[in-house]
């Protein structure tokens, strides 16, 4: 289990309110593989409210990732948006929750070069 | 756009032909079939009997549909031939091409019809700068198809070939071979579908592709066309541009996969066929009275996209709304930053002024409501992100050194800064126009605060900030000698002191104190400045003037609108009709479709406005012009529930009917006659 997403995800159910999601009413499925186990967590948003959990449910957006790749996500070193066009992360459904969710990301470290 | 390539698309994904149809491309040639910023097929070529065609004539039936008309050989000066060649082609997940051969001739003829196919899979940034590819290609044919692929590391991309009449393929083509009766016909559907790879396998049927049917599309072009008011007038002229204009509008709609099926203007045709915030902003305040739709999608897919981090590769800060999104290779593999790139400094303010533009139009607050976060991020950045001196004013200066863009505000080439004497100023740049859209944002924001977020303190503070912004603005850009506005304040503080059309945004923001708007109408109708046609960019006697220099010198519609729109603000309805006259006689010259800019020259000398030469056809904020200018001419104004109307229309246009204007007061029609002298 990559220790930034758990950060992250656990971060979010923790927060009584998040205003970037206040419009926001969806699940996010996000299906990480590591020496292929899947780890699933389903996010379940509903007006700023995130509720977390690992439970195995259709979701309204589904994003495939390899779990290194999530974890430097979930610290900002890498870009979500990028790494799906590139083919890295895969998503079905409403792409719309993708990002959302890049939204809540941390910020990359400060004069990123690429 | 040269003027014998031929193109149709639909959203982001279109073709650009020869006129008998063909593609061949190299890297640096911007023909092809491109789709989500990829090239997907770069040759494309039809022979018969091993002969290239010659075009008899190019029907465009729609923006996305064309038909060729065809005869085989390359004869040069007299064709006579016995066959036909039809292609209609119309765009889908790719494109669709029918081929019709027509045998006129009294005995069967023996025909071998070749299509020859391939794809460089070029990002649209490197046929624009000719770069090098990093994958590599894979051709196989398998199932009755061609499949063209190119892959680097997990990125693919696939073009499959197909077609309703058995072919033989091989891995560069099709071949057909057919006998054809007297006068019969023969006939195939070929298909080019344009898809991403995603682990090796093609994502067809579930790409990023939507796909409408070319009736569905044309239904849809009528009820657009339909659902805008309707314009009557004396002046055909003025007829033609309205319509040129709403048909233009309809083929820059674009979908962002994030806006579900709604649409916002993407920003010029074909290689702008994107999200651009600041185009996009614009366009939707221009069509605010005829489609105000295209605003309510705008506001909400750059919503979606607002910055919330600090990324010094995508120039990003939290609040601040995009520049430009792409979907290409070299976006996806981070050499470039359009993922998305944020390095502008207008959009951000113009974001709340749109909104709230929008709210005084439409009455719908609920909206307004659901972009409270990103309105309130919007405003802060002014002042939180922007302020890179600490002396109270927007500045820019880009964080992305290698690939982001120097000048962030519209006028963005390299020179479009200058000192009278022609030097160009240090970073960070304040340039003028935008501590007048942050004015503008600021008083705005305020009104919303109060109206609609119930929130009285910001109100407050926004209408003092907005207050002390105008008074300082009007003290530290205010050119004394001269009585105009300074284009920027350079790195140290001081004037950039060059005159030019900026003055004209600063009246449509209400940033200019009344007892200096009449000299800076002065400078707009004057000499230096105004062309006959228009407002140069650049006044005439700057050192960088160039009337046919991009931002220095040439005319452009879509900042004349803006400047017509401030004129009026100001109460200045005669020379806002002046240069209405001026703008939508140089349509006429254009056929309707005004281009992105045009010559400085002066209208005396030239009698004809002279096109600038720019890649894109039709561009955004040039197909907004005349509806922004419609607005202006007829002084339509929304107060309340009720839409005010005060026309000032050039004589020439004599009787003008605009009717069912859409709006909080359901329809309402407006009227009005030309009176006022212009020559």
């Amino acid at each position: 289990m990559g220790a930034a997403t758990s950060e992250f995800f656990e971060g979010l159910s923790k927060r009584d309110h998040e205003p970037l999601l206040e419009t926001t009413t969806g699940t996010v499925r996000v299906d990480l593989t590591k020496n292929g186990k899947v780890e699933r967590w389903l996010l379940a948003i509903d007006k700023g409210h995130v509720d977390v959990s690992h439970r195995r449910a259709k979701a309204d957006c589904t994003i495939h990732a390899s779990t290194a790749l999530f974890d430097r996500i979930a610290r900002g070193e890498e870009n979500a948006f990028a790494a799906a066009l590139r083919g890295e992360v895969i998503i079905e459904g409403d792409s719309k929750l993708l990002v959302r969710l890049q939204r809540l990301l941390p910020s990359p470290p400060r004069g990123n070069r690429r | 756009m040269s003027d014998d390539l031929v193109q149709i698309l639909d959203g982001n994904t279109f073709v650009v032909s020869d006129d008998r149809g063909d593609i061949e491309a190299s890297l640096t040639d911007p023909t092809g079939l491109f789709s989500f910023d990829t090239r997907f097929l770069s040759r494309w070529v039809l022979t018969v009997n091993g002969q290239r065609l010659t075009a008899l004539s190019t029907d465009d039936l729609q923006y996305f549909e064309t038909r060729f008309f065809l005869v085989p050989g390359t004869g040069t000066v007299y064709v006579d031939s016995k066959l036909s060649v039809i292609r209609q082609r119309a765009v889908a997940e790719g494109f669709s091409e029918n081929l019709t051969i027509l045998n006129h001739d009294e005995k069967p003829v023996d025909l071998t019809v070749r299509i020859e196919a391939a794809s460089d899979f070029a990002d649209l940034f490197e046929v624009k700068d000719a770069l090098e590819k990093k994958g590599t290609y894979k051709t196989s044919v398998r199932d009755g198809e061609l499949v063209l692929k190119y892959e680097r590391a997990a990125f693919g991309r696939a073009t499959v070939i197909s077609s309703s009449v058995p072919a033989r393929i091989d891995k560069t083509g099709l071949t057909f071979k057919m006998r054809i009766e007297p006068h019969g016909e023969w006939e195939t559907r070929l298909d080019v579908v344009a898809t991403p790879v995603h682990g090796g396998k093609l994502a067809k049927g579930r790409g990023y592709v939507r796909v409408r049917s070319r009736v569905g599309m044309a239904a849809n072009l009528d009820r657009w066309i339909d659902d805008a008011p309707r314009l009557e007038s004396d002046s055909d002229s003025l007829k033609a541009t309205y319509r040129r204009s709403l048909v233009d509008l309809a083929a820059l709609r674009f979908s962002p996969p994030i806006a579900g099926n709604r649409s916002l203007p993407a920003a010029g045709l074909p290689w702008f066929m994107t999200m651009f915030g600041r185009d996009s902003i614009f366009t939707s305040l221009q069509a605010l009275p005829f489609t105000p739709e295209l605003a309510a999608t705008t506001l909400h897919a750059l919503g979606e996209w607002q910055g919330t981090r600090v990324d010094d590769f995508r120039d990003e800060d939290p609040g601040r709304i995009l520049h430009e999104l792409r979907y290409g290779e070299l976006a996806a593999f981070e050499e470039r930053p359009h993922t998305p790139y944020y390095g502008n400094a207008d959009a951000t303010p113009l974001f709340v002024v749109l909104l709230d533009e929008y709210e005084l139009w439409s009455g719908d607050r609920k909206l307004v409501r659901e972009l409270e976060y990103e309105a309130r991020a919007a405003l802060n950045w002014i002042d939180e992100y922007a302020n890179l001196q600490g002396n109270g004013y927007i500045s820019y200066k880009r964080r992305n050194e290698e690939t982001g863009l120097e000048n962030q505000c519209w006028k963005d080439s390299w020179d479009s800064i200058s000192y009278r004497d022609g030097r160009l100023p240090g970073f960070p740049r304040a340039t003028c126009e935008l501590q007048g859209y942050a004015y503008d944002a600021k008083v705005r924001g305020a009104r919303l605060a109060r109206l609609v977020w119930k929130d009285e303190e910001l109100a407050q503070r926004l209408t003092k900030e907005a207050a002390d912004l105008k008074r300082r603005f009007n003290r530290d850009f205010w050119v004394e000698d001269e009585g105009y506005f300074a284009l920027a304040l350079d790195e140290n503080g001081e004037q950039v002191d060059t005159l030019t059309s900026n003055n004209g945004h600063l009246l449509w923001s209400g940033i200019v104190d009344k007892s200096k708007a009449t000299s800076v109408v002065r400078h707009l109708m004057g000499r230096r400045l105004f062309s006959g046609w228009g407002v140069r960019t650049l006044a005439e006697g700057e050192a960088r003037y160039n009337p046919i220099g991009y931002h220095v010198g040439t005319v452009w519609p879509f900042d004349c609108s803006f400047i017509a729109w401030g004129l009026r603000r100001y109460g200045f309805k005669e020379e806002a009709a002046r240069i209405a006259a001026g703008i939508l006689d140089a349509a006429e010259f254009f056929g309707g479709r005004l281009p992105e800019a045009f010559g400085g020259y002066a209208r005396s000398v030239t009698r004809y406005p002279v096109q600038y030469p720019t890649a894109c056809s039709p561009q955004a904020w040039s197909t907004g012009a005349p509806l922004l200018l419609l607005r202006t001419m007829l002084g339509l104004e929304p107060i309340g529930n009720h839409l005010v109307v005060d026309p000032a229309l050039p004589r020439g246009i004599g009787r003008l009917e605009l009717l069912d204007i859409p709006g909080r007061w359901g329809w309402v029609d407006a009227f009005g006659r030309g009176r006022v002298d212009v020559a």
